[in-house]
């Protein structure tokens, strides 16, 4: 009995020191990140994350709300560099290139590593222009035809190919929600992306939507390396294969997905999935 | 971590949910430990109107299974328990089984005494029946008391206790194989008696079983077809 | 134990009061609409009556004796030459001919009275236009002067005493006569809307002003609103939060306080004694206007581009978009409409300003319609206060007619701004 109480103080004393439970590191990590603190202005958002992401794994985060899951996969892409008061330190590595080095172009960064946001958020333009942008801006093909083309995979990849086929001249907003989502997706993917960062991307979705959406993450993982931050415990389950817990800026715990959801380690953890927060 | 604690969900009737079923696992754990117990004394002492009723009573735990089942596939229809939760529902309804076996293994055990009743009939081996019940229904009250406090050392204790019971009904068994060919007019109710033994027999195996899914509950590792010296070394 | 039936009581008993509050305040907010509706009601159309006369204008018609001996011109004279005949002389005499019993000097004077000074250069126009008119004699018609106007409109009575009527019985009798001969009518006025300005009501007209006007707006569009939208779009998007940019956002936000008069004497001292601009040219009013709308513009485009979703500037950068080809790609087009109807309402502030005008000249009496933007102007509201402020009673309506095409003018801006928005705007 003492034996357990020892490994339980130990878990908490580890909650305290921000070191992480479970097996945050792995081979053959596409993103490496040691030590990130994130801060606003004086306030700490990210106290000393590091965690490693696998090439072709869907990683999720998970957290109650204001544990800095979003922050911390916004920095993967540099997306907080857009405010003003977020200062990253610690070490971000893209194939072991430093992401927040100062010859790393941000803009570079960005169509290497893409974001599908929470709101679906396509352009007030045709559901073609939507996905043709990425390609016109980064220059990717080199005349119409070869960008029809990629449009079309890029809707075919992100299964709404059959349903936009016939209109792809009327505006994207007009579609509903998940086509919308999914659109946002397939405007992401026609970049080509190396990594794709989803925050929350069902969340404003109904569950066939919803539903669509996982299917079609779990399709895109053999081409891309995904992470998730999702609300919904229950997806995180479905979509990921290794899924990390954030708590107040930390990272609690990181472990297969199978193993947190059924035997989480650290009792914030279990606490969180089981439902006893507050 | 080692401590669970099933009441302290943000949704108060989840809370109630669990605690619900919980108390209705130990009210049938309590059920089943009260007809081994009876139906053991009817086959002892010989008391027909006991063993009828522990008969009678087998109904009432089947109905028990049903029910707790039906409030589990409930519980996991509107809360998609995880982690602790999950593993809560899932022992519960792997023990209402073993339970319910008890249960039928009670009732075989009356059906016996019935038999035996019927025929008058009265043995020396009676006492080593009461010994090895003794010793069952002893590992059944722990097993339980495990389940209740989540006592994963206890649980731990009672599934290596189980090795005494197999040994106990294997001498049994033997010493009643040699009653048989010295006795073979009683063939019938020697039988009859070995069937108990082995109804005994099997009350503990499913009583190791509860005890397993209290290691499961507790620890999150399925211990089920592992030794003992493993289990022990590995998680505890 | 709740007890509902109590509490559904006291909900019915607060209920009534919510109610009768929620009317009340209906009321009194109906009331207030009214009030500003009846308001805006009695002044559009008393400005209406009172400018309905102005668009109807008197006409006479003389036998008019083009006698190329008298004019010393004929069909082969050279324009010049016929710009200098004396075509006053013809009218005269058509007037003589007709009224052979006038004699007298003083009778004289009111008989040539009846005809508006300008008649003379309309019958030289018409000459011009057609040269085959000389050598003939024609039935023409002429521009009535603005008295007998004011006689034949019924401004002045014809029954009041002959000492209180600013038009004698002998002069009276004149038009009367006319009227009999079915010599006198009511035209449409198209000259008000080709004419430019004059002493006389009768002949003087707002194209002049229209035409500084728009050229005035021209020169504020072109000056404003590329710098408005480009100090916008950095200010919003570009500049950092610092302390200079704070006192910057300040400054603008208290440019747009400060009174219009103060511009015009900045334009006086800076572009016309300093840069020795054209006084009274639309060119300057643009610039000192386009100072003047410059923070309105900049205000409410600035709330254009802060109104763009996020989501969209999140979207753009998340695809690898840069800072710019967000902003111009994404963020401006989504900006626009708001951009416009803002642009559009400074341009309407700056179409009604008259006092910063006042400073740089643009109140001179201007005869000819301005052909560019250094000629010498007037602008719409200046011609308002122009003619208000003329004693001849034909202006009285000239003047609320000049107001009506003032307010025709920001209706139709308004229309435009709310097209504009209409058009460009986009759901997301």
């Amino acid at each position: 009995m003492s034996n357990q109480t020892d490994k339980a103080t130990l878990a908490s004393m580890h909650a305290d020191h921000g070191t992480t439970v479970g097996q945050p590191f792995c081979d053959n990590a596409k993103l490496s990140t040691r030590n990130v603190d994130v801060y606003y202005a004086d306030n700490q958002a990210i106290h000393d994350v590091s965690l490693d992401i696998g090439r072709n794994e869907v990683i999720a985060l998970i957290g109650p709300s204001g544990c800095g899951k979003s922050t911390y996969l916004r920095c993967l892409n540099r997306m907080n560099d857009t405010i003003d008061i977020c200062k990253v330190t610690g070490q971000l590595l893209l194939d072991g290139q430093n992401i927040y080095a100062k010859n790393q172009d941000p803009v570079l960064l960005r169509a290497r590593v893409g974001m599908v946001f929470q709101k679906p958020n396509p352009f007030p333009k045709s559901i073609y222009d939507n996905v043709a942008y990425g390609p016109r801006i980064h220059g990717l093909t080199s005349n119409k035809a070869e960008l029809d083309d990629l449009v079309e995979e890029s809707l075919i990849k992100a299964g709404l190919f059959k349903e936009v086929k016939d209109r792809l001249e009327a505006p994207g907003t007009g579609l509903s929600g998940g086509q919308q989502q999914r659109l946002c997706i397939a405007r992401t993917i026609a970049v080509q992306p190396e990594v794709i960062l989803m925050d929350e991307p069902a969340s404003a979705l109904d569950p066939i939507a919803t539903a669509i959406i996982e299917e079609l993450i779990s399709e895109l993982r053999k081409n891309y390396t995904i992470v998730i931050v999702t609300h919904s415990m229950q997806q995180a389950a479905r979509v990921s294969q290794r899924t990390a817990y954030f708590h107040l800026g930390k990272l609690i715990e990181v472990g297969e997905t199978n193993q947190i959801f059924t035997n989480p380690k650290h009792e914030l953890t279990e606490k969180y999935i089981t439902g006893r927060f507050g | 971590m080692d401590t669970l604690d099933f009441n302290q969900h943000t949704s108060q009737s989840y809370n109630d949910e669990l605690e619900d079923i919980r108390n209705l696992l130990l009210n049938m754990g309590g059920m089943v430990e009260k007809q081994l117990q009876k139906s053991v004394q009817s086959l002892l002492s010989g008391d027909l109107k006991l063993a009828k009723k522990v008969i009678k009573k087998d109904l009432g735990i089947n109905a028990m299974e049903v029910r707790i089942d039906e409030e589990c596939t409930q519980i996991i229809a509107k809360r998609q328990p995880a982690a602790s939760d999950l593993r809560l529902i899932i022992a519960v309804i792997k023990s209402i089984t073993d339970l319910e076996r008890i249960g039928d293994e009670a009732e075989k055990i009356a059906k016996n005494a019935i038999y035996l009743i019927s025929k008058n009939y009265k043995s020396e081996y009676f006492l080593e029946i009461e010994s090895l019940a003794i010793l069952v229904a002893e590992n059944l009250k722990d097993a339980l008391n495990s389940l209740a406090r989540l006592d994963v050392e206890k649980a731990l204790e009672v599934a290596v206790n189980d090795d005494a019971v197999d040994k106990a009904f294997e001498s049994l068994n033997k010493d009643l194989i040699g009653f048989m060919s010295k006795e073979p007019q009683d063939l019938k109710k020697i039988v009859r008696l070995s069937w108990s033994a082995k109804a005994l027999e099997k009350i503990g195996d499913h009583t190791k079983n509860i005890c397993e899914y209290v290691i499961y509950l507790v620890k999150g590792k399925d211990v089920r077809h592992l030794d003992l010296e493993t289990i022990k070394e590995e998680y505890f | 134990m709740i007890n509902h039936n109590s509490i559904t009581q006291k909900v019915e008993r607060s209920l009534k009061k919510r109610y009768l509050k929620e009317k009340l305040f209906k009321a009194m907010g109906f009331a207030s609409v009214s009030v500003a509706f009846l308001f805006l009601l009695i002044l559009v159309s008393d400005i209406t009556i009172k400018a309905l006369p102005a668009f109807v204008q008197t006409q006479i018609t003389l036998e008019i004796e083009l006698n190329t001996e008298k004019l010393g011109i004929n069909q082969n004279s050279t324009t010049v030459e016929i710009k200098q005949a004396d075509f006053r002389a013809s009218i005269r005499d058509a007037l003589r001919k007709q009224f052979p019993d006038v004699k007298k000097r003083t009778q004289k004077k009111d008989l040539y009275s009846l005809v508006s000074i300008g008649a003379e250069y309309q019958l030289r126009d018409l000459v011009l236009e057609n040269r085959a008119y000389l050598g003939t004699t024609k039935k023409l018609s002429f521009i009535a002067d603005d008295d007998v106007d004011a006689l034949v409109k019924g401004v002045i009575d014809r029954k009041v005493e002959e000492s209180a009527r600013r038009i004698k019985n002998f002069k009276l009798g004149l038009i009367e006569d006319l009227e009999k001969n079915g010599q006198i009518e009511k035209t449409f006025n198209w000259s008000f809307f080709s004419n430019g300005d004059s002493r006389e009501p009768e002949i003087a007209g707002i194209k002049g002003a229209v035409m500084g006007s728009l050229y005035t707006l021209l020169v504020t569009l072109l000056m404003t609103f590329p710098v408005a939208v480009a100090a916008a779009i950095y200010l919003e998007e570009f500049a950092p939060k610092n302390r200079m940019v704070d006192f910057i956002e300040i400054n603008i936000n208290n440019l747009a306080a400060v009174p219009s008069i103060v511009f015009g004497l900045l334009g006086l001292a800076v572009f016309i004694n300093f840069f020795e601009l054209p006084r009274s040219a639309p060119i300057v009013g643009g610039i000192v206007l386009s100072l003047m709308t410059l923070p309105t513009i900049i205000i409410a485009s600035r709330s254009a581009i802060k109104a763009v979703p996020p989501s969209l500037r999140e979207a753009a950068l998340g695809l690898g978009a840069s800072k710019m080809q967000t902003v111009f790609h994404h963020v401006f087009p989504a900006a626009l409409p708001g951009i416009l109807t803002g642009t559009i309402i400074g341009m309407a502030q700056a179409l009604g300003e008259t006092a910063p005008l006042l400073m740089i000249g643009m109140v001179a009496f201007i005869v000819d319609i301005p052909q560019s933007v250094a000629d010498p102007a007037t602008v719409l509201p200046i011609q308002v206060y122009l003619w208000a402020d003329s004693p001849e009673r034909g202006f009285l309506e000239k003047t609320s007619a000049a107001i009506l095409v003032l307010i025709c003018f920001l209706i139709a801006m308004n229309a435009i701004a709310i097209y504009l928005r209409k058009k460009f705007e986009k759901k997301w």
